[in-house]
């Protein structure tokens, strides 16, 4: 009797950003871009996401080095880039942007549209003048990666088949500010705020930071929409779990979200925030009475776009997170949840030969909109063209 | 923090599988060898060297009291890269857990700090490129770009836009004559395609084998000609801030020479895996790394598997390691010699055949490690007398008759009662399938897994494809045929053509090939058939309509740009293969692949353009020349890797190549389905007159570049035999349990069979080596080198 070939012994390797939050945006998707390595057609929410994060990467590196004050220039390199550009200073949000977007397009990453383009350095230079001053100064390491190992949790999988390991790894990047600079800053805008926030915070402890290149979520979600609230928040809670594993680690008392998005919003971004105000779905609304208040409320399509004060903006973009174990715990639980669904399709899919009926298909409607395989994603109709 | 005693004890209490069957006395010797001098590790396959190299990474961790983030552990693939980290992890994590708890348990608090310092995730592993990578990014200064690595597939079209077209080469007769003469087998650089994959593998061996190209240009024009496309390619990938795999390599060398990898310049152990495919760089990485940091540095690897010297591999390194590298680095460094050879994967039998294979050819000897020992056979059923099979053979007259034998034999095995074969005494070995088994339980091993043969005839794959879907079987063979022959694929790209150029009006104004020219042609007449055949969700006909015509239907103005990528991914709504057939995965990622690189070098970035004049056309013949004709000239190839694993209920093929490192249950192993007559064209696969490409380019370049001299110690010929005696041992050693030999009767005849060293001819003339008996006149008494027919 011939033995029966088992699956290569692996202790598979998910990120929390690459994997749990793609499965959990939909599994079908993440299937076909991470399993097959489909690259997107529109990398748009990918291009905007890389380049946050790596120009403020660049940023911090720069700002570290040779300490420019701010606020910094932002020439941006004309689209499509002439034979020269004039010369600019070092810590020229265009010169930072052209080295991560020379990075990207090396890897086939452009962004949408020219306005697409202008409106992310817009964004991005808004993040090093209104919150690069407030924020380098705490930060005591960038795009730290942290990785920790778990139990593979227990798999729903056709008889006799197994799991391919026994654990698994669980890895992430995130910027952390810790508690001494905390103590050394105490007029600090994001210390001070933090402290409102959570006034019994002390000790000595870290605080984990991730951007965000999109507007911060509705705390509460409709049915059709992803919550991302909640994925945010785990994922936070989880990079915590994972820096706990980390031997001279502190403990980590709070995350900060930076919702970038936030900080120079869209027509649409508006229109969004209007409707979530009105549901009671928004946790920072202005203050009744204040200029943000009028600002945002005598705004309508088609308008000029508000001027909100940059206290208000600030308090929009930056979300804290309370970090504590038994929040930890939870978040975990949930990571180890979507693994389990993630190995147990593909035990399934290894077992049936095909992909289709093997993974979810749980997007929200905006993941659905940019998703290229949406057309035959239990959809019988045929597009129209252009597809 | 612990002894030896004390890590075998606390691994075979905490790990399952060391309580029954711990290690050998050589495992334990290259386990718990002290980190200094280095260690050697001669390791014939199956012999455990995944789990010697992991637990020994633990011994260094847990013993030694190395951190873990100052070891780096590099192996030749992603696969076994994951294999030795994961192994690393688990039990890592176990001796961790069970510590731990001792610590708490006796309150030694001492070695409980200690132990919580241990972060076993920080072990680095990876392939050299994937450890190259990260390292030159974390050792970036600021404002410094990180460049980005490209597949061999966008060093292919750089190659081809930036270094031949711009200055012409494709046309330069000398160019041609000379890559001709380096390049003698299959047409030479006489196709396109094929003067641009020379030319590109020409690059990367300068880098990898350091020659000096100033040297190399004296030796002719077309020497100089060749060195102008090499520093052109390299000037361009500079300039777009990439780097091939080869120059990323060099990158590292450069800054470990330059102490400019501070993350990397207290590295206190350095494990190196299958060693004997390394380069001449890579190697040079690896020493100048143990200089800067006085590493302790284990080496694991097998000259007889040494498989990848098209990709530059340089077995010769391997075979005088002891040597070069104290020689590179001072006495102190001579290392330490330790050989595993007890295999505990295959039976006796199989180990027994695969020893005589490699042990019969006395000039074959010459060229291996010296002192090599035989392989044991130590697996736990190994010598079960029921289990114990015979090497099998299954030689036909013609290659029709062996795909319908064949495919009834596995389908006896995995879908009926399985497979009796009865020897002499009245014995019988019964072959089954296991409880939970499956096609994937088995593999087809060729030197190729080609469907076609060059000259377009069905070869063995192809007829067994049909045979086992009659059965309802599938089969994984996604590099079984060109790309652009694959029906499915003809469809999909015949309906992006229709959809751009629907009446084929840019199209006229390209010159192509006549080859390509036929393929695009091809492929729009499939695309009309099956638009015709009204597929559902229908409304296919409509939607290319509408693009042909760019009217946007219910959506108001054409958009000015549209991905190439997305009108893919649309039109695959028709077509359920590319869905979810695992083979349709590997080709749709293929032409996304193509798509994506494309993008990087071209001007509208795979972009369809509308209402931009010119544009427009322009960024549809960009499309043809950067997409379209790379899948059709067949520049662009499938990567099987991206699937997870082969879906159990497929027959996997695969090329030896492929297997290299896997292990099946039951090993088919093609030796000559195609061999009809003692053909010379088929005598470099078989039995070579003299050396292949590669060989001759070695010989081309053994005077510009250090390594050269090593290589020069055997022929040309007789590197091509070595070559193919140890392709043959790696496929005929991947068996667990059943081993076939497949060929033609005509190999194994009395009168004039035709030399084959997979059977067991000898260099230079013979004689044959193996013996051929039927199953009935087969004992047990039977020599090593027999072969039961069936």
């Amino acid at each position: 009797m011939l033995e029966v070939r088992q699956l290569p012994f692996e202790v598979p390797k998910y990120s929390l950003i690459g994997d749990i939050l793609s499965f959990q945006r939909c599994g079908l998707q993440y299937r076909y871009y991470s399993g097959s390595s489909l690259p997107p057609s529109r990398p748009v929410q990918l291009w905007t996401g890389e380049f946050t994060h790596g120009v403020m990467e660049e940023a911090f590196l720069v700002w570290n080095t040779i300490g420019p004050i701010f606020p910094w220039p932002c020439n941006i390199t004309p689209w499509p880039t002439p034979n020269s550009v004039a010369p600019r200073i070092p810590n020229d949000i265009g010169v930072l942007g052209d080295i991560v977007e020379a990075r990207l397009l090396a890897k086939g990453m452009r962004p949408r549209s020219s306005i697409a383009r202008n409106m992310a350095y817009e964004r991005i230079s808004k993040a090093i003048n209104l919150i690069a001053p407030i924020l380098f100064p705490l930060i005591t390491s960038t795009e730290e990666r942290i990785s920790g190992t778990r139990q593979m949790p227990n798999l729903t999988i056709p008889l006799g088949q197994r799991p391919r390991g026994d654990r698994y790894e669980l890895t992430g990047v995130a910027d952390v500010i810790s508690s001494v600079s905390i103590t050394a800053n105490p007029t600090n805008f994001i210390v001070n705020m933090m402290l409102e926030e959570f006034p019994s915070l002390n000790g000595t402890f870290d605080v984990i930071v991730d951007y965000k290149a999109a507007r911060r979520p509705p705390t509460v979600s409709i049915p059709g929409e992803t919550p991302y609230w909640a994925y945010q928040e785990w994922q936070i809670q989880t990079y915590s779990w994972l820096r706990q594993q980390q031997h001279n680690s502190h403990p980590v008392k709070v995350g900060l979200i930076i919702y970038t998005n936030e900080l120079s919003p869209s027509k649409d971004d508006l229109s969004e925030l209007l409707s979530e105000i009105r549901q009671s779905r928004t946790d920072v609304s202005p203050i009744r009475g204040s200029s943000d208040y009028y600002e945002l409320f005598r705004w309508a399509p088609g308008a000029r776009m508000p001027i909100f004060s940059g206290d208000y903006l600030l308090r929009r973009a930056f979300r804290f997170i309370d970090v504590h174990q038994q929040n930890i715990n939870h978040a975990v639980q949930m990571i180890d949840n979507v693994v389990a669904q993630i190995e147990g399709c593909a035990v399934q899919e290894n077992c049936s030969g095909t992909i289709l009926n093997q993974w979810p298909t749980n997007g929200g409607s905006s993941d659905c909109a940019s998703c290229d395989f949406r057309r035959f994603c239990k959809s019988t109709s045929a597009p129209n063209a252009p597809g | 923090m612990l002894t030896d005693n004390e890590l075998i004890s606390i691994l075979q209490q905490a790990i399952p599988r060391f309580q029954q069957n711990w290690l050998n006395a050589e495992q334990e010797n290259a386990v718990f060898a002290s980190p200094f001098p280095p260690v050697f590790i001669v390791a014939g396959p199956g012999t455990g060297k995944t789990t010697v190299l992991a637990l020994r990474v633990l011994k260094l961790i847990f013993v030694d009291n190395f951190i873990p983030e100052s070891i780096i552990a590099t192996t030749f693939t992603r696969k076994a890269a994951s294999e030795l980290r994961s192994r690393i992890i688990s039990w890592g994590y176990t001796l961790y857990e069970a510590l731990k708890l001792q610590f708490l348990q006796s309150g030694n608090t001492t070695l409980l700090n200690h132990l919580i310092k241990i972060d076993i995730n920080k072990v680095r592993t990876g392939t050299l490129d994937s450890l190259a990578e990260e390292i030159i990014s974390e050792n970036r200064p600021p404002g410094q770009v990180t460049p980005v690595i490209i597949d061999e597939l966008a060093a292919l079209t750089i190659m081809k836009k930036y270094a031949i077209f711009t200055s012409s080469m494709h046309t330069n007769a000398t160019l041609r004559t000379y890559l001709n003469q380096i390049n003698p087998e299959f047409g030479g650089a006489n196709a396109l395609s094929s003067l641009i994959s020379i030319c590109t593998s020409f690059s990367q061996r300068v880098v990898q084998d350091d020659i000096n190209l100033t040297t190399f240009s004296q030796g002719g024009i077309g020497q100089q000609l060749l060195s102008q496309i090499v520093l052109d390619y390299s000037t361009r990938l500079s300039s777009l801030n990439l780097l091939d795999y080869s120059m990323l390599e060099k990158t590292l060398l450069n800054m470990i020479r330059s102490n400019q990898v501070p993350s990397i310049a207290n590295t206190q152990a350095l494990l190196v895996d299958e060693f004997q495919d390394s380069n001449y760089l890579q190697e040079q990485i690896y020493f100048d790394l143990c200089s800067l940091s006085n590493a302790s540095l284990t080496v694991v690897g097998d000259d007889d598997q040494s498989i990848y010297r098209f990709r530059g591999a340089t077995v010769e390194i391997f075979a005088d390691f002891e040597n070069r590298l104290s020689q590179h680095l001072g006495q102190q460094w001579r290392p330490l010699r330790i050989n595993l050879h007890e295999n505990y994967r295959s039976t006796e039998r199989i180990v027994n055949l695969c020893n005589h294979f490699i042990t019969m050819e006395p000039d074959y000897q010459t060229a291996r490690v010296p002192n090599k020992m035989h392989l044991t056979a130590s697996a736990n059923n190994a010598h079960n007398p029921l289990t114990n099979v015979p090497v099998l053979g299954m030689f036909r007259d013609n290659v029709t008759d062996l795909a319908r034998d064949l495919s009834q034999l596995l389908l006896d095995i995995f879908r009926g009662n399985g497979y009796t074969v009865n020897v002499a005494n009245n014995r019988t070995f019964s072959i089954t399938m296991g409880q939970g088994g499956d096609f994937g339980d088995a593999v087809l091993l060729g030197r190729t897994a080609n469907e076609f043969s060059s000259t377009n005839k069905a070869r063995l794959p192809l007829m067994l494809r049909n045979y086992l879907a009659a059965s309802g079987v599938g089969i994984f063979n996604p590099r079984g045929r060109q790309l652009a022959a694959i029906e499915e694929v003809g469809i999909l790209l015949g309906l992006l053509l229709e959809c751009l150029d629907p009446n084929g009006i840019i199209q006229s104004n390209l010159r192509f090939t006549s080859a390509v020219q036929q393929t695009l042609t091809r492929w729009r007449t499939l695309a009309r058939d099956f638009i015709n055949s009204n597929p559902p969700p229908q409304g296919l006909g409509q939607f290319v309509a509408d693009w042909g015509n760019r009217f946007a239907r219910n959506m108001g103005n054409w958009p000015p740009e549209w991905p190439l990528l997305e009108l893919v991914f649309t039109l695959i709504t028709w077509l359920p293969f590319f869905q979810s057939d695992p083979e349709g995965q590997v080709y749709l990622e293929s032409i996304a692949r193509a798509t994506v690189a494309a993008s990087s070098v071209s001007t509208y970035g795979s972009m369809i353009l509308n209402g931009r004049g010119n544009n427009d056309a322009a960024s549809i013949r960009e499309v043809y020349w950067e997409v379209l004709v790379p899948v059709a000239d067949g520049t662009v190839k499938v990567n099987e890797d991206i699937m997870p694993f082969v879906p159990r209920n497929y027959l996997p093929i695969m090329t030896i190549h492929q297997a290299k490192g896997l292990e099946f249950p039951l090993v088919v192993v093609d030796v000559g389905s195609d061999y009809q007559t003692n053909h010379r064209m088929q005598r470099p696969f078989r039995f070579p007159d003299s050396g292949n490409n590669v060989h001759h380019t070695e010989d081309a370049v053994a005077t510009c570049c250090l390594v050269g001299q090593a290589r020069l110690l055997r022929n040309v010929r007789q590197r091509s035999f070595d070559d193919i005696r140890r392709l043959f041992f790696v496929a005929k050693s991947r068996s667990q349990s059943i081993l076939l030999l497949i060929g033609r009767n005509q190999q194994i005849r009395n009168v004039n069979p035709i030399p084959t060293i997979a059977l067991g001819d000898l260099y230079p003339n013979g004689p044959r080596n193996y013996d051929f008996v039927d199953a009935n006149q087969w004992s047990s008494t039977c020599p090593a080198n027999t072969i039961v027919l069936i």
